[in-house]
């Protein structure tokens, strides 16, 4: 759930030439764009003309609407709000101003709509983590009903839903489609491709730890190679370098930093994919579509063997390998320091940073932009199995309201189709390096840039996609949820309490406000907590929660990078 | 037996004087300001119809946002109206939203400043009052702006063409052009804030709770539409 750094405006500013003085919109105004800004599609440029033919008819009758809608701030978004809405409003004649703020804003904003029936915005694009407290909810539009029934006229014939790589994230259990993603991007491992081959630390590496440097396969050797730079290594070049980093200040984006998959890496859940079933990444237990709770005596795992390990690591690595006072640090504050030439490797990096690392300037790329560094799949935990999900993908994905008045939900849905069209997508990916489209992904324009990007299109052209997964339906009302990560994590990374009893009291409080929202009543599927059972008891059954290991530390394994590569095939 | 029901109700008095609770705002025309010494404004009105609605005793009072928002950081009290950002979540407890309000670029009478996205702004010379969200969100997309310390500055500004562009609340901008008799031309409104009635957390949930449920009631009895529909005009 990155926020971050402004849009590079320079790079749309001749856009605004072009977009600024045309008044009549229409197919001529399509033909300017598709020439001088959607070059780079997967359809032919007959196909394209064809495609905005379409939008130029069904925007016909909303041409007196200006339409409001919100995202975060990522440059896939700032593309977006600066020259999509130029192009769309060009053709189409609908006025659209699409605005930006932090992600955490945007829920707040959703929520309030979804609380006040008030409505604020037309379409929101809104991480698709909310899907389980979209369905449950009643207050959002299931778009496959909506584009069978009265958003029919409005539907694009040419969207190819089944192009889409994150659909499974987006639909809820009962099979509808509730919210349609508009950029993904994955939370990875990042590492210094350039100091991992260096043969004298390589020799180092082994001489202390007995194995290769390479990428961690696992937990152990993560630990082993922060270790490694921050107490061994420790200056590179007369830079004193760090073998991790990470924050700590009690701040709500250090709930993504957990409630984005932390769990499920170290193995806290059950097998399944998107979300371990009937336990997800979160530890809360779903019994038909119904939460039962999070605590393992209601048969969760937020406070099982697994999470506290996953919190008792966490506090435990950014105490003894991240640079001093990180635990000081917001997630905004610690995103600049992998850029800044002074770590090694971070286990839990956004890709949406990618373009931002690329930049020439910076200490971690050559003179050509060509990354030093590379991302690869992120090591897993001592919990972790096979046919678990690995890790977090955020996919922003448009969310249409039953509060917005259907004509502005129309007018808005058009906008929404348009900047996720075939005509547009590949283009907007290539930008914000966020891609949707399998067609985009597979596209010879992406296999030309890939060496550019340090594994990002490998790891979207992989299977291994699949198991980086968001937040899924077993969380009832995330927004709701959501505060109990960081308000408790803060906890343990500042010493206030151990892991487990964080853990403990995160657990309980979920319950609380599991109880809290079934009291309040939902549509569908609200929670109904299990009664409370001696731990033993869920500790013993299969699945999660799992009981604790023996041995929380195995051999530490390494692969090189182009084996973690292969692992993805 | 006298005493002891003397000693409840002496109790009981304290404890009726001790929640009352003290709402504070700052002196920002038209959300909250003094006319004939009475506390008055958008904000004001809308606060005023929450606490009723929750049944709950209160007093509003006026002073500058640094000391207000200090106070509240000690003592038991609440802010009003306030931005709910990332920042400030630990800090409070939060009802919210007590006002949604919107953020746009105003132009001098009869200017076609040709802007129709936030980058399309930027080449352009734009006043703002100083230390407002409006300037911290405009500098925090890279934006060179002019700011001031009488955001009324602003209109003449325009009007004698030292700006292009006045970045202002839309209720503001509303209240000052019409204070002045200056009439602005509304260029694109870029932004939606949700302000909220923050309270030191040791404000009791319950209480809190209480204030959640009357602000979803207000809201759909139409008393804030009605509220911001008034000072609008």
């Amino acid at each position: 759930m990155p926020t971050r750094k402004p849009f590079n405006w320079a790079s749309a500013a001749m856009l605004a030439v072009f977009g600024a003085g045309l008044s009549h919109a229409g197919m001529d105004e399509a033909g300017k764009w598709i020439d001088q800004e959607f070059k780079d599609s997967t359809l032919s440029r007959a196909q394209q003309l064809e495609e905005m033919q379409w939008f130029v008819n069904a925007a016909k009758p909303y041409q007196n609407i200006t339409i409001r809608v919100v995202s975060e701030r990522i440059d896939t978004h700032w593309y977006e709000a600066n020259v999509l809405t130029k192009a769309f409003t060009d053709i189409t004649g609908i006025k659209v101003v699409h605005e930006i703020t932090g992600e955490d804003d945007v829920v707040k904003k959703i929520k309030t709509q979804m609380d006040l029936n008030y409505s604020i915005y037309d379409m929101y694009i809104n991480d698709s983590d909310l899907i389980g407290t979209h369905y449950r909810s009643g207050k959002v539009v299931a778009l496959s009903d909506f584009m069978e029934a009265e958003g029919k006229d409005v539907t694009l014939p040419t969207l190819d839903l089944d192009d889409f790589i994150g659909l499974s994230f987006t639909t809820g259990p009962d099979g509808k489609l509730y919210q349609l993603p508009d950029q993904q991007f994955a939370n990875l491992y990042w590492y210094r491709h350039d100091w991992f081959s260096r043969d004298d630390l390589k020799a180092k590496f082994k001489k202390i730890y007995g194995y290769e440097l390479n990428v961690p396969a696992n937990w152990s050797a993560y630990e082993d190679i922060a270790e490694f730079f921050t107490v061994h290594v420790k200056e590179i070049g007369g830079v004193r370098v760090y073998g991790h980093m990470d924050y700590g200040k009690m701040d709500p984006s250090l709930g993504w930093r957990f409630s984005d998959a932390w769990l499920s890496m170290a193995g806290a859940g059950d097998k399944g994919i998107p979300n371990g079933i009937p336990v997800d990444e979160w530890g809360i237990r779903v019994e038909d579509c119904h939460p039962v709770g999070a605590s393992v005596s209601r048969g969760g795992a937020l406070n099982g063997p697994a999470a506290v390990y996953s919190l008792a690591k966490f506090t435990e690595w950014l105490q003894k390998y991240a640079p001093p006072k990180s635990n000081e640090l917001n997630f905004s504050q610690a995103g600049a320091l992998p850029g800044q030439g002074k770590i090694a490797q971070q286990i839990f990096w956004y890709t949406a940073f990618t373009a931002a690392l690329t930049d020439p300037k910076l200490p971690v790329t050559d003179a050509n932009g060509k990354p030093k560094w590379r991302m690869a799949p992120s090591p897993r935990g001592p919990y972790w199995e096979d046919g678990m999900k690995l890790g977090y993908q955020d996919a922003g994905s448009w969310t249409m309201l039953t509060s917005t008045p259907l004509e502005r939900r129309k007018a808005a849905w058009l906008y929404a189709q348009f900047i996720v069209s075939k005509t547009v997508s590949l283009k907007k990916t290539l930008v914000g390096l966020t891609p949707i489209r399998e067609s985009d992904i597979n596209s010879e324009k992406m296999s030309s840039v890939a060496h550019k990007y340090g594994g990002l299109i490998e790891f979207y052209r992989s299977p291994a996609r699949k198991a980086w997964t968001p937040t899924g339906t077993n969380v009832p009302d995330y927004p709701a949820l959501a505060d109990l990560w960081w308000k408790n994590a803060a906890l343990a990374a500042n010493n206030r309490l151990t892991p487990k009893a964080a853990m403990d009291k995160m657990a309980k409080e979920m319950d609380g406000r599991l109880q809290e929202i079934a009291d309040k009543g939902q549509a569908r599927c609200e929670p109904k907590l299990n009664p409370e059972k001696e731990e033993s008891y869920w500790l013993s059954q299969p699945g999660a929660p799992k009981p604790k290991l023996d041995n929380e530390k195995p051999q530490g394994v390494t692969q090189t990078y182009e084996e973690s590569l292969k692992a993805w095939q | 037996m006298k005493a002891l029901i003397c000693a409840l109700f002496l109790f009981a008095a304290s404890l009726s004087q001790a929640t009352v609770l003290s709402l504070i705002t700052e002196e920002l025309p038209p959300y909250a300001y003094k006319d004939k010494g009475k506390i008055v404004g958008a904000s004001v009105e809308i606060v005023e119809a929450l606490f009723k609605e929750a049944g709950v005793p209160y007093e509003i009072k006026i002073m500058p946002w640094k000391r207000a928002f200090e106070l509240v950081k000690t003592k038991d009290a609440c802010v009003f109206p306030i931005q709910r950002s990332q920042e400030r979540e630990a800090l409070f407890h939060w009802v919210s939203p007590v006002l949604i309000t919107q953020t746009g670029f105003y132009a001098g009478a009869g200017k076609a400043v040709p802007v129709t996205t936030l980058k399309d702004a930027m080449p352009f010379k734009i006043g703002t009052y100083r230390g407002s969200a409006v300037e911290e969100y405009l500098v925090g997309q890279g934006f060179t702006v002019d700011a001031t310390t009488v955001d009324e500055a602003n209109v003449h500004k325009l009007k004698a063409g030292r700006l292009d562009l006045w970045a202002a609340d839309t209720l503001s901008a509303a209240y000052v052009s019409k204070k002045n008799k200056v009439q602005l031309e509304e260029i694109m409104v870029y932004f939606t804030t949700l302000r909220a009635l923050a309270c030191n957390p040791n404000v009791s949930e319950s209480l809190m709770q209480k204030l959640r449920t009357a602000l979803q009631s207000i809201y759909q009895k139409g008393v804030v539409d009605a509220v911001i529909e008034k000072y609008r005009q």
